[in-house]
């Protein structure tokens, strides 16, 4: 009987694969069924949810570390997202290595929001190294999670090579002044961020007048938020 | 002669003179198959030809299905041939205009003896993808409905590799084999022909590149 069998998944018409696509989330769309052949990528990519598929909004999603990892290989070959929202899902310093290795590769993602995935300096050195080599992502939103003084230096190393980030927002972490000098110096050596977000972190007088010193040198900042003191 | 006529002038409210007529389908392999008017009209394609047909006590041929799904189908219709009139089936909503293309359908509602049913076909065998192919083919909105959802709910976070080994897809280089440019629009939309049960055609195999 079984040597009969002429149907498989790969063989099946493209209008039945266009009916199971329907029954999918567009995270499913996006992370599992694209890049599984090159016959699933063509089909996937004339889907008409997919072809309008610029926003995908994920909160709340209980994602983790392993889903990020298959996020992390759909944004590696998505050319439609531009808006991603992954806010509250326990991604974690593996899950933003992970995200890290998608957003390295990708040439559309323009938005990217983190707040509160526990993501500490570990993570957000993989996220400012991709910065270095993305091009266009221009919002990173990262509020709420670990990133300290350490983390503030990656991110510094990240801005010191990005042109293309315009907002940061680091609001509510645990940046001290080491941190914020640490920024500072990025920022002297950043042509396009126009919004930094330092507010609730730690950051005290001096991180603030590290901070100060460096806007002398940087004529693009128009908003930069401190802690409230 | 007599009771096809009088089958043919039947319109509407004559639901028990229409459930009594029985008509034959007949698999490729050649067996056939006894199913009343229930059935039948669950069954677009069976419909149409029985309708277009005269065909008596002469077995419709279904040429695009083997005994061995077409037993379960007959199987399925004849368990929802009492279900309400369909509701709107949400497989059947293309036309409507207020549709919301953007959001997708749900596969959490197969009932308890769908999901029993649709366990009998895997996908080692090739089973499951005859049944939605069949149920395609058939035009039987429900049961197509019920394939198309278990193997959404089986993708379901999954990494594009699980999915790959789950149902046996290599990643051929670009246009090659199954990827070749003319394997999409030669698959698009048809159904393939005849399958004969000697035939030896070039079924695909396990890629030997994809372990």
């Amino acid at each position: 009987m079984a040597n009969s069998t002429s149907t498989n998944f790969l063989t099946l018409p493209v209008d039945l694969v266009y009916r199971i696509l329907d029954h999918q989330s567009d995270f499913t769309i996006v992370c599992t069924m694209r890049n599984v052949c090159q016959r699933f990528n063509r089909i996937v990519d004339s889907y008409d949810r997919y072809q309008v598929l610029t926003t995908l909004k994920l909160a709340f999603h209980q994602i983790g570390h392993v889903g990020a990892q298959h996020l992390s290989n759909g944004l590696r070959h998505n050319t439609t997202l531009t808006i991603l929202k992954l806010e509250a899902n326990r991604i974690g310093d593996v899950g933003a290595q992970n995200l890290a290795n998608g957003l390295r590769h990708n040439t559309a993602l323009t938005t990217l929001e983190l707040a509160t995935n526990e993501i500490g300096d570990d993570g957000i050195q993989h996220l400012s190294d991709a910065l270095q080599h993305n091009t266009t992502l221009t919002i990173l939103k990262l509020e709420a999670n670990r990133i300290g003084d350490v983390g503030a230096q990656h991110l510094a190393n990240g801005l010191r090579h990005n042109t293309a980030l315009t907002t940061l927002n680091l609001q509510c972490n645990q940046i001290g002044y080491v941190g914020a000098q640490h920024l500072a110096d990025g920022l002297r050596h950043n042509t396009t961020l126009t919004t930094l977000d330092l507010g609730e972190n730690r950051i005290g007088d001096v991180g603030t007048q590290h901070l100060a010193d460096a806007l002398h040198h940087n004529t693009v900042i128009v908003i930069l938020y401190l802690p409230i003191l | 002669m007599a009771t096809t006529a009088e089958a043919s002038n039947t319109t509407t409210g004559n639901t028990e003179t229409a459930t009594g007529k029985m008509i034959k389908i007949q698999s490729n392999d050649g067996q056939i198959f006894e199913v009343d008017q229930g059935v039948v009209e669950q069954s677009s394609t069976i419909k149409t030809l029985s309708d277009l047909m005269d065909v008596g006590d002469v077995p419709i041929p279904l040429p695009n299905v083997k005994a061995s799904i077409l037993g379960p189908i007959v199987d399925f219709c004849n368990h929802h041939k009492n279900d309400q009139k369909p509701e709107p089936i949400d497989e059947d909503d293309d036309d409507d205009p207020n549709k919301d293309i953007y959001e997708p359908k749900r596969s959490d509602d197969i009932c308890e003896w769908d999901l029993n049913f649709i366990k009998q076909f895997t996908v080692p065998e090739g089973t499951l993808f005859d049944i939605i192919m069949a149920a395609n083919y058939l035009g039987i909105k429900t049961l197509l409905a019920v394939g198309c959802k278990t193997i959404a709910n089986m993708v379901r976070g999954k990494s594009s590799t699980e999915v790959r080994e789950m149902f046996n897809i290599s990643y051929d280089p670009p246009g090659e084999g199954i990827n070749a440019p003319n394997a999409i629009e030669g698959q698009a939309g048809t159904v393939p022909t005849t399958q004969d049960a000697n035939a030896t055609g070039p079924s695909p195999q396990p890629d030997p590149m994809n372990q």
